[in-house]
């Protein structure tokens, strides 16, 4: 089939000078305040200069300690990079962008919603629709950047956000990831193959095969996943005599827990598959197993494939869990890594990098769900082959 | 063949769906190479009772017969007696994750045991048959109704069976694909395959049929030669029902 380059007409109509001045008036009063504060920081970050001076008179950023009859001043971890931030936002240059943001986002919310309704096409009234949205972030953002300088400024940069005091525990963090996404991974996988066995018993007519599987499966869906592990790790593990280590107890656990969930998903795939299918695999002589093999299941897989991969990303969050098991220094994950630099450190920086470490992880994932959900919707059968 | 020469018989065919009685007592019995048309009222039971034939709905009361052996009998293997009895349905129900041969070499290999190569020499005469051989490596979605249609019919041949069950395989069809399938099914009365056909066909049934049943409120209320039935129908229900759709 020949594909022909055409495109549907564009219908939207043309613009004026209100509808279009209105947009750039939201558009740019957000940046001005997110943009402009951004560079602000930059600015002070690049030129701020070293310890000295207008920093000496920020309180909190020195350490006083009598040594002998004279008390020494003496500069906190990463009091340069705090002090930076903290004039940043304390500066004339953040007061007037943040002023010049509320009242030019202010006049395109109010011009916006004002005349949206006169407007003669329908780009110009989504121009006007979208200034004034864009007015109000700009508007509800510098009025929360004003209250926020107001209060302690210093502390708060200090506590969460003070890079030098993460300076030696990168490594620390990686292998915290590699720990996390092994964790993770395994879980799945080991809650993959125990959900599918559960679920295709949750389907069987029978009750005494039904039974089992479900009291499994409200058991593990309807106590926490914390309980689990420390009964498991503090419990089981020595009434049977199991000679496991934290990290494998935690395996277990997520795969016993990861499969209860998983074993819904797919009962909801596979029931979803219309039973005409059931009926064509059975009636071509297929047992009932072979029927729900080579011609259910697969089917069913393709759909869940979209919530199994949120229920991985969920099982990454839950990970962190294992912090309760106490881990020695190998076994470290993520949140276990910023948990001992914080209490080493007493700085909590450690847990805005935690956050961020695992939003590396999860947003790529996140966006990848999104888009094969998208695929799926859209009809093309198969996502890479399957 | 069972001991009367028939290849199909139901006896006192009773099927309750919970507190619906659906089919109150069904007696006949399929000759081979009788192409049975089966008519009826929507709601008359004519697809319960087609299915109660492989058992993919098993009769609450009575027994069925195929080819010498009680298939109602619960030792009997119901997974091998079907595999004699091929059965097309209105919806089509191909496996849209397989391409169309592998829809129809699946059960060769599973069912069958035939090795991989036999499986797909036999898919591609089947596929010929039904003038479809150009679309083996198609997938059900890229196909129209009627073709689809044709890969069911050839997926169900492909076993050999000894009956064919057609359940309304043209009901779902726009109206310019439905001669293809029945060509289909023609070339296959034709041949001398002994089929059961639930259809809203009149035309067909006329024309191909060599014998009729009009089934109304779960019992059969004529049995004889289409022509006779339609000149002639001796069932006021049945005189009506076709007043309708003639």
């Amino acid at each position: 089939m020949s594909q022909v380059a055409e495109k549907a007409p564009d219908v939207r109509g043309g613009t004026a000078p209100l509808p279009a001045g209105t947009l750039a008036a939201g558009a740019s009063a957000l940046a001005l305040v997110v943009i402009g504060t951004l560079a602000v920081q930059i600015g002070y970050a690049v030129a701020g200069g070293t310890l000295s001076g207008s920093c000496r008179s920020i309180p909190g950023l020195f350490s006083s300690k009598p040594v002998g009859t004279k008390i020494v001043h003496k500069p906190i971890v990463g009091a340069e990079g705090v002090c930076h931030v903290v004039q940043g936002f304390q500066s004339g240059w953040e007061t007037a962008l943040l002023l010049a943001g509320l009242l030019i986002g202010a006049s395109a919310i109010a011009i916006g919603f004002w005349r949206y309704r006169t407007m003669p096409s329908k780009r110009m009234r989504e121009q006007m629709i979208a200034g004034a949205v864009l007015g109000i972030q700009a508007v509800v953002l510098s009025a929360l950047l004003f209250w926020f300088r107001r209060g302690a400024l210093t502390t708060f940069v200090n506590n969460f956000f003070n890079v030098e005091a993460l300076h030696g525990y990168y490594g620390a963090f990686v292998h915290g990831a590699v720990i996390t996404l092994f964790l993770a991974f395994g879980g799945e996988v080991g809650g993959i193959i125990i959900g599918l066995t559960l679920s295709v018993f949750t389907l069987s007519n029978r009750r005494s095969v039904r039974a089992p599987a479900r009291a499994y499966i409200n058991f593990f869906r309807g106590t926490p996943l914390i309980w689990q592990l420390l009964f498991f790790y503090f419990g089981l593990a020595f009434a049977f005599r199991l000679n496991l280590s934290t990290l494998q107890t935690a395996l277990i656990v997520f795969s016993l827990n990861t499969g209860a969930y998983s074993a819904e998903v797919f009962r909801a795939g596979i029931q979803s598959i219309e039973r005409g299918q059931m009926e064509a695999a059975r009636s071509l002589g297929m047992t009932y197993l072979q029927a729900m093999r080579y011609a259910i299941v697969p089917q069913g897989i393709r759909r869940v494939i979209p919530p199994l991969m949120n229920e991985f990303v969920i099982l990454i969050k839950d990970t962190a869990l294992i912090t309760v098991l106490g881990l020695e220094l190998g076994q470290r994950d993520i949140l276990d890594v910023a948990r001992s630099g914080v209490s080493d450190t007493f700085n909590g920086t450690f847990w805005i990098a935690a956050a961020a470490g695992y939003l590396i992880i999860t947003i790529p994932l996140i966006r990848l769900v999104n888009a094969v959900e998208q695929r799926l919707r859209s009809g093309l059968t198969g996502i890479v082959g399957l | 063949m069972n001991e009367d020469g028939s290849l199909v018989r139901l006896e006192e065919i009773h099927k309750w769906f919970h507190d619906l009685h659906v089919l109150k007592g069904i007696d006949f019995a399929v000759d081979p190479k009788q192409v049975v048309v089966l008519i009826g009222p929507s709601g008359s039971g004519k697809s319960t009772l087609l299915r109660c034939i492989n058992l993919l709905e098993e009769p609450t009361q009575g027994s069925v017969w195929f080819d010498g052996t009680e298939i109602t009998d619960i030792r009997t293997d119901v997974n091998k007696v079907r595999t004699g009895i091929g059965i097309v349905f209105q919806a089509f129900n191909l496996f849209p994750h397989k391409t169309a041969i592998d829809n129809i070499t699946l059960a060769l290999e599973k069912v069958l045991h035939l090795s991989s190569d036999e499986a797909h020499e036999r898919a591609i005469e089947e596929l010929k048959h039904v003038g479809l051989e150009h679309k083996a490596n198609a997938h059900p979605g890229q196909l129209s109704g009627g073709q689809q249609q044709r890969i069911a019919i050839a997926r169900a041949l492909a076993m050999r069976p000894q009956l064919m069950l057609f359940d309304e395989v043209t009901s779902a069809l726009d109206p310019e694909l439905v001669k293809e399938v029945l060509d289909t099914m023609k070339d296959l009365a034709t041949q001398g395959m002994t089929m059961v056909v639930v259809t809203h066909e009149m035309g067909f049934a006329r024309e191909v049929g060599n014998r009729l049943l009009f089934m109304d409120d779960g019992k059969i209320l004529e049995d004889g030669a289409p022509q006779e039935i339609f000149d002639n129908p001796s069932d006021d229900r049945c005189r009506d029902f076709l007043s309708h759709v003639l």
